[in-house]
Parts: structure tokens; sequence; C-alpha cells
């Protein structure tokens, strides 16, 4: 039985992945923004169809085609913050709550239009051999998918610790106003905060091509799980959500090894009910402070 | 310097500011006295870049900076270090000093300025990597000047500097902002602790229901019978 419990623990760290770096951007859009972004799943979406075109289309692979994807999300984010919701700045949160809600469903219905809602894979040559590491499998797509969410992540650190762009970002999650009188463009930051936030969850999106069928609303399901990942990691707190994507990875995977896959979504709902009725402010939130 | 001139500022539906009209010179200390609620703050923000301005014009240096955004104010070199303080919480003093020199013109000097900040208040460089949110109110006041110093103001808006403080900490404040007046730097502050800042100021307006109520030079101010009852309970 250990072996398969192994085995389990390995894939749900290897999703687990995934569901972190989308709910490390989704967590990123509500510190800067103050607002819960209901297009994460889409934006995701949006990412994987942009790595399945470019791959298809221009016959250059999933991973050669990740650096366009990355352009090209930050921009759709960037656009939609700058264009779209940062033209509802300040409304009651409700208000913006229904925006992204309504943005994720112009998004996916481009992707049906476009795409049709066909299940459509990506096989990668000389890809499709899994790889046996003592007595546990792993096929490759799913090792560089995991390679890859650790370099975008570390790229996200740098950038928000190294650089005076990141320096802005943080300044302005941590007081607006405060870094409006210092001179920090602010409504530029939160557009590129958001542009960020998108190439997180498209490239976790991106990253899903070559690993699984992908249809236009494949998004949805991780919608909600981002959110609970991101609350449970402190909404705003960036490495609480990462470490919270990891656990929620390894808890749906050998839960679905113990009990089956439909208690696993069980589960991870239920201990999220449960974590939050000891901590309301998640696993690694901040008790009672207010900034973030 | 700094030319208002019958500024109205809404805050939602109400009328904040009905029309104040307020000079600051080069330097000057200027002193903006009033009750709670009496506007100031508003009146401040709103120079700053941070208010709905309904009619009047600001002009600041010869320009006329109404409506501009306050990355452009800052960047013309009127600089507020806001009521409530505003600093990063999480990022250390250094950090927060350091953001304070994010403009362009400061941006070069950041190195220099950063020592004058360190001689005005010596006590930030032993705290320098602490994080700002964990300091005492003080601290965070020293914290705050600092930032607004790193900015490179030629006019310096204070708004209620001394709010929440310690007698020995506001002597502290107060003495900085006359060490960073005698610099050359003007200084527009708000304050309630009148009979303090009416003794660094030179000259002072009385604020009143969003209007001005009174203007004159310090003196006339500690002399007025109407001050010394009003606010100084003499």
């Amino acid at each position: 039985m250990s072996i398969y419990v192994l085995q389990s623990f390995l894939d749900g760290v290897l999703m687990g992945g995934i569901y972190a770096l989308a709910a490390l951007g989704l967590s990123l859009i509500f510190g800067v923004l103050k607002i819960t972004n209901f297009a994460h799943g889409a934006m995701m979406a949006v990412g994987m169809y942009t790595v399945y075109a470019l791959a298809v289309g221009l016959g250059i692979g999933p991973y050669a085609a990740l650096p366009l994807a990355v352009v090209f999300m930050f921009a759709i984010g960037f656009g939609v913050q700058r264009f779209l919701i940062n033209s509802i700045d300040h409304a009651p949160a409700h208000n913006q709550l229904l925006l992204t809600l309504g943005i994720a469903y112009i998004l996916e219905n481009v992707l049906l239009m476009i795409f049709t809602p066909n299940y459509r894979t990506l096989t990668v040559e000389g890809f499709e051999k899994a790889i046996h590491i003592g007595p546990l499998t792993v096929a490759p797509a799913k090792l560089i998918m995991f390679g890859v969410v650790l370099v975008i992540t570390a790229g996200v650190y740098i950038l928000l610790y190294q650089t005076r762009v990141g320096r802005s970002i943080r300044a302005s999650a941590q007081d607006e106003e405060g870094a409006r009188l210092m001179g920090i463009h602010v409504r530029r930051i939160r557009a590129a905060a958001f542009g960020l936030g998108a190439v997180c969850t498209g490239i976790a999106g991106g990253l899903l091509t070559p690993v699984m069928s992908i249809y236009p609303t494949l998004g949805e399901s991780f919608q909600l799980k981002c959110f609970v990942i991101a609350v449970l990691g402190g909404m705003g707190n960036l490495w609480g959500a990462f470490v919270s994507g990891l656990l929620i990875g390894v808890i749906e995977s050998l839960s679905g090894y113990w009990l089956g896959g439909t208690w696993s979504e069980m589960l991870i709902y239920g201990a999220f009910i449960l974590i939050l009725l000891v901590r309301p402010t998640g696993i690694f939130g901040r008790g009672n402070r207010r900034e973030n | 310097m700094l030319k208002v001139r019958d500024l109205h500022v809404r805050i939602g539906n109400l009328k904040i500011i009905q029309g104040v009209s307020l000079d600051a010179a080069a330097g000057e200390i200027v002193s903006l006295m009033g009750a709670n609620g009496s506007g100031k703050t508003t009146l401040m923000r709103a120079v700053s870049g941070l208010g709905h301005i309904t009619a009047g014009q600001v002009e600041f240096l010869g320009e006329d900076i109404t409506g501009w955004p306050s990355e452009k104010i800052v960047e013309a070199g009127l600089i507020q270090v806001p009521e409530g303080r505003k600093l990063f919480p999480l990022m250390t003093v250094r950090e927060n000093l350091e953001i304070g020199a994010h403009n362009r013109r400061a941006r070069a000097r950041e190195k220099g300025n950063l020592e004058y900040v360190y001689t005005l208040f010596p006590e930030l460089k032993d705290i320098s990597s602490q994080p700002a949110g964990d300091l005492s109110g003080g601290q965070q006041q020293m914290v705050a000047i600092g930032r607004g110093m790193m900015a490179e103001p030629k006019l310096l808006i204070l708004d209620e500097p001394s709010i929440g403080l310690s007698p020995i900490m506001t002597q502290k404040v107060f003495e900085a902002v006359t060490e960073i007046h005698q610099k050359g730097t003007a200084v527009l502050i708000a304050e309630q602790n009148i009979a303090d800042v009416l003794e660094i100021a030179d000259r002072a307006y009385v604020m009143e229901q969003g209007m001005i109520r009174l203007k004159g030079s310090a003196r006339e101010m500690r002399e007025s019978e109407e001050i010394k009852t009003m606010y100084l309970g003499l």
C-alpha cells in the first residue's frame, strides 16, 4: 500500500503546483486591488488555449510557446484591469464581483466561439513515455510542469522583492494612499498586478495543456479551488497561497486514493470550512492585522 | 510657492471645503489650525491630488496643479506626510524610507538624503531593519516624516504630525520640523496643538466648517483674544 500512497502523494504535489501558481496570482490580485477575481479560472482557460494555439499554429510545441503566452497573458490582464475593472475602481465589492464574473463569461464564450466546445489534446512527441523513479512513475510533462511552476514562482518572487516595480506593487498593496503620496503611479501598478496575476493563472493553465484534455469551460473547476486555496493561505499572502496550493493538491490526491474521487472534493471543501471555523484568516493569515 | 484660490472640495455629496484661499511662500512655516472636522485634512488631501475638487484652483511654483494626479504633484516637489502616517507596515523602516525616493527628482540623491534623515532622526538608523508596522506611534511618525524628506520636498505638508504622541515625542517632531525648515524647505502644517505650533510658525490660518475663519502672523494669533478663548483656553 505504501507505494501507492507515495505515488498519490507525488501526483498530489505535482498537481498542487498548478493550484499553487494559479492561487498565488489570485492572492496577488486581491492584495493589490482588494477584489476577488472571478475571471481567474476563465483566464486560466485562456492560457490553456493560448499555449494550444501557439503550439499547433506555429508548430513550436507547448514549452517554446510559454514565453509568448507570458507576454500575451500579461497584456490581457493589464488591458482588462486598465479598461474594464479600473473604470469601477472603488465601487461596492459586489459590483466588482459581478464585473469579473461577466468578464469570465465573455472570455469563455470567446474560447467556445474560436475553439468549439470539443475536447482537445496536445501530445508532445518524445514525451509519451513515463519515467520511473524507483517504484514511482511520472509523466515527463508533469515533471516539466512542476519545474516551470517553480521557475515562474521564483520569477514572481524576484520581481516583487528585487525590483522597483515589485516594491511599488507591494507598497500599493500595503497602503494605497501612502503609495500615491510617495509618487507611485498606483493606477498603472494595479493594472500591472492584474497582468501578473493573469500570467500566473494563464501559465498554470498552459502547463496543463500537454497533460490533460482541455475544453473552454475547464477553468470553472479551478476557479473555486483557487479561491479556497487563496483564502486558506490568507488572502493577499502570496506564499501562504503557494503552500496551501501544494497542500490542497496532496489532500485531493490522497483522499482520492483512499476514499475515491467524489469524496476528495467533499474533503477539500469540508477541510476548508473546518479550518475557517478555527482560523478565520486562513492557515497563514495574519490574525486580525488589517494590512497585507 | 503654494497658492490655493477659492477651493471647493466634496466628499460624496457633502461640500466639505467651501471656498478656501491660502498661501505658503518659500521659506515659510504656515500653520493650519482648527477643530476636528473643520476640513483641514480634506483641504490638504485635495492639494495633494487626493480629493474631488469641484471649483477653485491650486497653484504650485507658478503652475496650475488643480486636478493633477498625485504622482505628478509629487514629481513637482509637493510632498505630504499624511494623517495616520500611511506607512507600508510589512516593509522595514529602511524600505519605507527608500520608497520616499521613488520620484525621479529624488532618486539620484537617495543615498545622501538617507544620511540626512538619519541625522534628523538618529533613532531610525537603529531600527532600520524592523517592520514599520511594529513600531510605536512616535517612531512611525519619524519614519513618515523621514519618508517625506526622502522625496525631496520643496513644500512639505504635515497633517497632524503630533496626533497621539507623548509630549516628549511631540517636542521631537516639532524640533525636526524646525530643522527641516532651516534646511530651506517650506512647511505647511495642520495641528491641533495650537500653542506649540504657533511657536514655530510664521503665519497661521484657522479653519471652521470648511472655511478660513481667521488668518494672520503667528504673533497676531498668539495675541488674538479669539484664539486665546477659543483654542488656548486662557
